[in-house]
């Protein structure tokens, strides 16, 4: 492979991080729903976002990937800004939402070759990757219905391998345990891990801290628009003054989940209610 | 508990149409209303002035079949919404609540909101025709009351249908079944309203048509509503058969609410666990292909599959048959045959007319196809252009394969040579590109999904949108169409029509003619200046719209997605 010229557009490119956000902002009206988020993932970094629910995580990634315009700052994937340069960017990732709605009346199969053909990708290539994503994640037996005959899961499945089949540099995925089954989930980890340890970069966004505190090389908290905590689960740990604690522990102090600890015991024995 | 119920829709409702913008919204619906109704009351008035009490029988007697005919076009559609698609269903189907009451509250909400215009438009001009005609004062009561049963008894009959269609029709199919129906039923009503257009032509016929069978309850309806009229005691028999009939197919369709309404959801809630194994399909595109292609055979693939699609295609076979058939009909048959060119000029007329008014809106439908699977275009390495070109290709070959298929057709029919066959098509099609590229345009702009009608993709103001530029369009389009098509042996036909007619008639008459003789004096000029026209409004008006269309792409094109409860 030809290596780029030193100090050339290509080279710093190269140098680039994978993921870059700088001031990243999106308001609608007088609600700010993602504020002032300055971010930088390295390539070859599994990145997990989280957050409580509503706190701007699925905001942000929308924001990454070019589904929303941001109110300020900027985005890039591969050192190319999504809005300004948005097909180069779009060349270097893939998105797994939440809830994968694909083109109902595709095969599966057909949907796969049509993100190999948008991906301009070998015919052998495409056959081999494809071939063995599917059975990674046993759909090779339904690949020739109907999406709309898929279920929940399937559908999670396929936009899976829909989004590793051409080897992004990038890849975003939006809660992608949740409808995966217990196996499933388990090869979707061992997988990103690998992907991530081949030199690409995996930003995922999760609910189950140990997703994050198994696989994660760093982690973002999010709360309220406002990143309130980056790093690693060690650097967590030491600036909190945790030393021990899980994510889950430092998750709910941060994001003041602590307090609702006594609301649960009080209404589990019933003390509220005076023991009725 | 179906009070309860009510309640709860009535907070919705409250909810919904609370705010403060909201409320302005229904001010001004209601200015409108208001206005629209002194409007139909005069009209009923100067008819009820006009005419006698006999009129009102006949005027009666083809009234109430239009109710029937509106709340069935309005409601069908929404019912099956209502009881399968409806979010709130599946939490009342977990509650304590008998299943009955569930249903009684759906169809009260069909009747009440799916009739707010329906009604007024029979029911208030028959008013005006009360007051116009000095009706006695029994007639008013009895019309509110007939009026109202005749709807609710409509609104019942497709709550009987769907929940009969539901229970028989296989799962996977339901959905498209009903977008069918719902099409082939305003089909129905076109292809009735063409049988009195011919009723002129069709011998006797105009004795039969006025009066509707006496068995049908709506005659019923018609009857006492004269008699009321003439506080002939009769009429209260005859208006209360008529409630009793909807009272009828309210019962009927409740004896189907356990097994059509809840084992039905179930049946079609139900995952994949006890359906049949799932069809295998052949995999088109067996190899891969450029983007801009991928794209396009994934566009055609999916109209290939749902039925629905083609539903925008109904409306232009039939009008176009009907307007061929109207051809074939009496001493228009003969001048058909003997003068083909005059025939050809009519088809490709009536041909450039519907396909110009048709075609955008099946073009506009391309971006909200993509309904929730919209993400995936959007954040695949795909340019404005490429999406664009390609959804646009295929709109147009399915346009062009129809207008081609159609002329051919003509063709036959009428003995027109392979050159003038040619010359017609191209015609149509070179115009049909800048309206298929319009449309797409206003897809843009407006885009609607609704999962249970996917051929319904634009929102309400970008349709109307549409139907302007369409009409401006096709105005536009119609000089180079004339100054290439016109054939020159209408000069005699047009010099007479010019110097008898008057008015907009003598003025097109004129226009025609000076095409003509300019066509015949120098006809390589107008048939020049007519082609390059021609091409400058069709593919230029292809060219900016489509550019505009894939800027708007590359800006993200937002699409309204509809869902209901």
């Amino acid at each position: 492979m030809q290596q780029p010229a030193p100090g050339s557009a290509t080279a710093s490119r190269a140098a680039a991080p994978a993921i870059r956000a700088i001031g990243l902002t999106k308001r609608y009206g007088s609600v700010t729903a993602v504020d002032q988020l300055d971010l930088t993932i390295a390539p070859g970094e599994l990145f997990c976002f989280l957050g409580p629910n509503g706190s701007g995580k699925t905001t942000t990634i929308k924001m990454l990937t070019g589904l929303l315009e941001p109110t300020a700052g900027t985005a890039a994937v591969a050192g190319f800004d999504v809005w300004r340069e948005p097909l180069a960017a779009k060349a270097r990732f893939a998105y797994v939402p939440d809830e994968p709605s694909l083109f109902p009346k595709l095969t599966g199969r057909e949907f796969l070759r049509f993100i190999g053909s948008v991906f301009r990708m070998p015919e052998a290539l495409f056959e081999r990757r494809a071939r063995d994503l599917l059975a990674l994640f046993e759909l090779a037996d339904r690949v020739d219905e109907l999406i709309e005959t898929y279920s929940h899961g399937m559908r999670q499945k396929l936009a899976i391998c829909a989004a590793l089949v051409h080897e992004p540099p990038v890849v975003f995925l939006d809660e992608p345990t949740v409808g995966l089954d217990p196996r499933s989930a388990r090869t979707l980890k061992v997988l990103l891990r690998r992907v991530c340890d081949a030199g690409a970069t995996v930003f995922l966004t999760t609910h189950i801290l140990e997703i994050a505190e198994q696989m994660c090389d760093r982690v973002g908290i999010i709360q309220q628009g406002k990143l309130i905590a980056l790093g690693t689960l060690d650097e967590l740990r030491q600036r909190g003054g945790h030393a021990g604690a899980s994510l889950e522990d430092i998750f709910l102090q941060l994001t003041g989940g602590a307090e609702s600890a006594e609301l649960i015991q009080a209404l589990a024995t019933g003390e509220r209610s005076g023991g009725r | 508990m179906t009070r309860l119920l009510l309640w709860i829709q009535w907070r919705q409702w409250v909810h919904t149409w609370a705010g403060p913008r909201q409320v302005l919204a229904l001010i001004a619906i209601g200015l409108v209303a208001l206005s629209a109704m002194a409007g139909f009351t005069a009209l009923g008035y100067g008819v009820g002035r006009a005419g006698s009490l006999d009129v009102l029988r006949p005027l009666a007697a083809l009234a109430l079949p239009a109710v029937v005919i509106l709340v069935i076009l309005a409601d069908l559609p929404q019912v099956y919404g209502q009881l399968y698609a409806a979010r709130d269903v599946e939490l009342l189907f977990t509650l304590p609540i008998p299943t009955r009451s569930i249903f009684l509250v759906k169809y009260a909400h069909t009747v009440v909101v799916g009739n707010l215009l329906t009604i007024p438009l029979i029911l208030v001009p028959l008013v005006g025709y009360g007051i116009g005609a000095g009706v006695r004062a029994p007639y008013y009561p009895a019309l509110v009351l007939i009026v109202g049963a005749v709807a609710a008894g409509a609104v019942a009959f497709c709550y009987l249908v769907t929940l009969a269609l539901v229970r028989v029709l296989p799962r996977n199919r339901i959905a498209q079944v009903m977008g069918v129906v719902q099409a082939l039923t305003g089909l129905v009503v076109g292809l009735g309203g063409q049988v009195f257009r011919f009723g002129d032509r069709l011998e006797g016929a105009t004795d039969v048509l006025p009066m509707p069978p006496v068995w049908l309850p709506t005659t019923w309806g018609a009857i006492a509503l004269e008699r009321a009229a003439r506080a002939d005691p009769i009429g209260i028999a005859l208006g209360l058969a008529v409630v009793a009939v909807s009272g009828a197919l309210l019962l009927l369709s409740l004896t189907l609410v356990e097994r059509g309404f809840r084992l039905g959801w179930v049946r079609l809630s139900e995952g994949a666990a006890r359906k049949r194994p799932a069809r295998r399909r052949a995999t088109t595109g067996a190899r891969l292909t450029g983007p801009t292609l991928a794209v396009a055979a994934k566009e055609m693939t999916m109209l290939r599959r749902d039925v629905r699609e083609w539903m925008a295609f109904l409306p232009m076979l039939v009008l176009f048959g009907v307007s061929l058939f109207q051809l074939t009909l009496g001493d228009r048959a003969g001048l058909a045959r003997e003068n083909p060119t005059m025939a050809w000029l009519l088809a490709q007329g009536s041909l450039l007319a519907i396909v110009l008014f048709f075609g955008p809106s099946f073009a506009a439908g391309a971006f909200a196809r993509d309904g929730l699977a919209a993400w995936v275009l959007r954040t695949a390495p795909l340019s404005g252009w490429q999406i664009t070109l390609a959804k646009f290709l295929v709109s147009w070959s399915a346009m062009a394969a129809f207008v081609v298929a159609v002329d051919l057709i003509a063709a036959l029919a009428f003995g027109w040579s392979l050159p003038m066959t040619a010359a017609g098509t191209g015609v149509v099609v070179v115009l049909l590109t800048g309206a298929l590229a319009l449309g797409m345009w206003t897809g843009t702009i407006g885009a609607r999904y609704d999962p249970q009608h996917p051929h319904n993709r634009l929102r309400p103001g970008t349709g109307y949108l549409l139907l302007a530029l369409s009409a401006v369009y096709l105005l536009v389009a119609l000089v180079p169409a004339l100054l290439t098509t016109i054939p020159v042996g209408l000069e005699p036909v047009l010099a007479t029509a010019a110097s008898d007619a008057s008015g907009v008639a003598g003025l097109v008459a004129r226009v025609l003619l000076a095409a003509v003789r300019l066509k015949i004096e120098r006809t390589a000029v107008a048939v020049g200046l007519g082609v390059l026209w021609l091409l400058a409004i069709g593919l230029g008006v292809a060219a900016l719209s489509l550019w505009r269309t894939a800027r708007r792409v590359d800006a993200g094109v937002q699409i309204e997605i509809l869902t209901r409860g």
